[in-house]
């Protein structure tokens, strides 16, 4: 048996969790399909109006479609990675109110890494593909080749969003450990996000793009990032990058601590 | 059926619109972040609109001018609080814990009593979301006012018969839920088909004349683009009249189909619990 509270215990720990999930998720094979065929639909769905709009016109806030299909697929990636992760961020109010927490504090590994790798949802899969379709084809209509310096913008833009959405989602939803109650608001910031991260951020008022830009800092999602990817020097580029990946990193750190000061006033009935 | 037992049926089915109303307006919550959700779906489709139009160059798209697709956009988010009925969780959850047998035994029709539970949800709906939607785009976009007084007075029996098609659209899929005691998110994709190709989202000319065309074979179609192309004056009189004829057309084809389900169905539902 491995030493408690190493890292390869608590690793241990987590694929065992994944192992769990995976055969539990796959006892239920229609409504693997369900969602699968339903998030197809929503991505899918929605690039295709999105297609239709920018093409209604001539482009949106001064994005063409390629610009707008690169933007789309770096948001549907971030929201894809983070749905098949972090979806127990979502739930936290819920965990509280139904004392889910109990089992989590009484096991002999870290609460928090505990509690983050205690769920695999596969169904996430089905929002990644349509978005690594899309985020693929915009790469190509943009006409990014496929570099390694590219790619690693790739990556550190990808990751920056998949962080930033874990920090606000658990930051925001962990306010139920003072609370105890459901009522965060965690579906509102999915819309905010979902309506942040699509779109160019050009088309908001200016007060808006400041909120967006600097107090939920929504745009660092895909918006900057896609900016970053689509300008001419790398000078530019990796700044803007760095710059989403340095603010997701930053909003992760005050989700933990948010999450670990909360935990110390959670209580509950037990289970 | 006797007066008198029509008379207390009718009320049975009064009192189910008005307990709805008022457990809806209890959950102060709920209530708070769905009006914030629908009204950031409103306001981001209304900025994207603003700039598509900014950046087009030209003062009409798809036969639309900004004010008349802002209005279009406004009015799609307000009557969309209402087209999306209860119905399929209603009978989902009554089929899971056996609270059908209820039904099934009470005096009274069951789909017409959860209809009336609609009703109640929707006249709630009314009341705390689609009002103050209304107020924030008076206040903050504009005033979505009719293409005349012809217009306004069409569009009213069309969205009635919208409402009633997408409900007993909504009725039949509910009756998947008899057959595999669960719906799954089968609603969810319903919905998102309904509003993508019914032109909640976008008047389906944008979608190109092939669509179109297609679109008026489907029952998609007479739940949005028709009410919603009347409000804003790009279907005319005859027109309108026509489309609400088809929308009868319809939800008569839908009854019919249900009834038939129905029948079969009933004879073999399963309960448990209650």
């Amino acid at each position: 048996m491995k030493k408690t509270g190493t890292i390869s215990h608590h690793l241990d720990v987590a694929l065992c969790n994944a192992r769990l999930q995976a055969q539990s998720q796959l006892e239920y094979p229609i409504f693997l399909v369900n969602w699968f065929f339903f998030n197809f639909l929503q991505w899918i769905g929605g690039y295709w109006i999105l297609t239709l709009m920018a093409q209604s016109g001539n482009g949106i806030g001064g994005w063409g479609i390629n610009e707008l299909t690169l933007l789309y697929g770096l948001g549907v990636v971030s929201h894809g990675i983070v749905v098949i992760f972090f979806i127990q961020t979502w739930y936290i109010a819920d965990m509280v109110v139904d004392g889910e927490f109990d089992r989590i504090m009484l096991r002999p590994l870290n609460a928090f890494v505990n509690f983050i790798t205690r769920d695999i949802n596969f169904v996430g899969i089905s929002d990644l593909l349509p978005g690594l379709y899309i985020l693929g084809r915009g790469l190509s209509l943009c006409g990014i080749d496929f570099t390694a310096a590219n790619a690693l913008f790739i990556v550190v833009s990808i990751l920056g969003g998949v962080l930033i959405r874990l920090g606000l989602y658990l930051t925001l939803n962990s306010v139920a450990l003072w609370k105890k109650t459901r009522d965060t608001g965690s579906w509102l910031l999915t819309e905010l996000m979902k309506s942040g991260s699509q779109y160019p951020a050009a088309i908001f008022p200016t007060v808006i793009q400041t909120l967006f830009t600097w107090c939920v800092p929504i745009a660092f999602i895909s918006y900057i990032p896609a900016k970053a990817l689509l300008s001419p020097s790398a000078d530019i580029a990796l700044p803007l990058c760095l710059a989403s990946l340095g603010i997701g990193i930053a909003l992760t750190a005050l989700g933990i601590f948010v999450f670990t000061k909360g935990l110390k006033h959670y209580e509950s009935c037990g289970n | 059926m006797t007066k008198p037992a029509a008379k207390s049926n009718a009320k049975a089915y009064l009192y189910q619109i008005k307990l709805q109303l008022v457990s809806h307006l209890a959950y102060r919550y709920g209530l708070v972040v769905a009006l914030l959700t629908n009204s950031i779906l409103l306001f981001v489709n209304v900025f994207l609109w603003k700039a598509i139009y900014a950046g087009s160059g030209s003062a009409r798209i798809a036969g639309f001018d900004s004010n008349m697709m802002l209005t279009y956009v406004i009015v799609s988010n307000l009557i969309g609080s209402l087209l999306h009925p209860g119905v399929e969780y209603n009978v989902r959850n009554k089929v899971k814990s056996g609270a059908i047998a209820m039904d099934l035994m009470k005096p009274f029709n069951p789909p017409l009593s959860w209809l009336a539970s609609d009703v109640g949800r929707s006249m709630a709906t009314c009341v705390t979301r689609l009002l103050p939607m209304l107020v924030l785009s008076v206040c903050f976009i504009q005033a979505p006012l009719p293409a005349s007084a012809t217009a306004a007075a069409l569009f009213i029996p069309s969205f009635i018969l919208s409402y009633f098609l997408v409900w007993t659209i909504s009725l039949l899929t509910s009756l998947i839920a008899f057959m595999a005691m669960e719906l799954g998110n089968v609603s969810l994709v319903k919905d998102a088909l309904i509003l993508i190709l019914s032109g909640g989202y976008l008047p389906l000319t944008l979608f190109g004349p092939t669509f179109f065309k297609v679109s008026a074979f489907l029952p998609f179609k007479y739940i949005y683009h028709l009410p919603l192309t009347i409000y804003v004056g790009t279907t005319g009189p005859e027109e309108a009249l026509f489309g609400m004829a088809i929308q009868a057309v319809w939800i008569l084809v839908f009854i019919l189909l249900f009834a038939f389900a129905w029948k079969r169905i009933i004879r073999r539902v399963l309960v448990q619990g209650g």
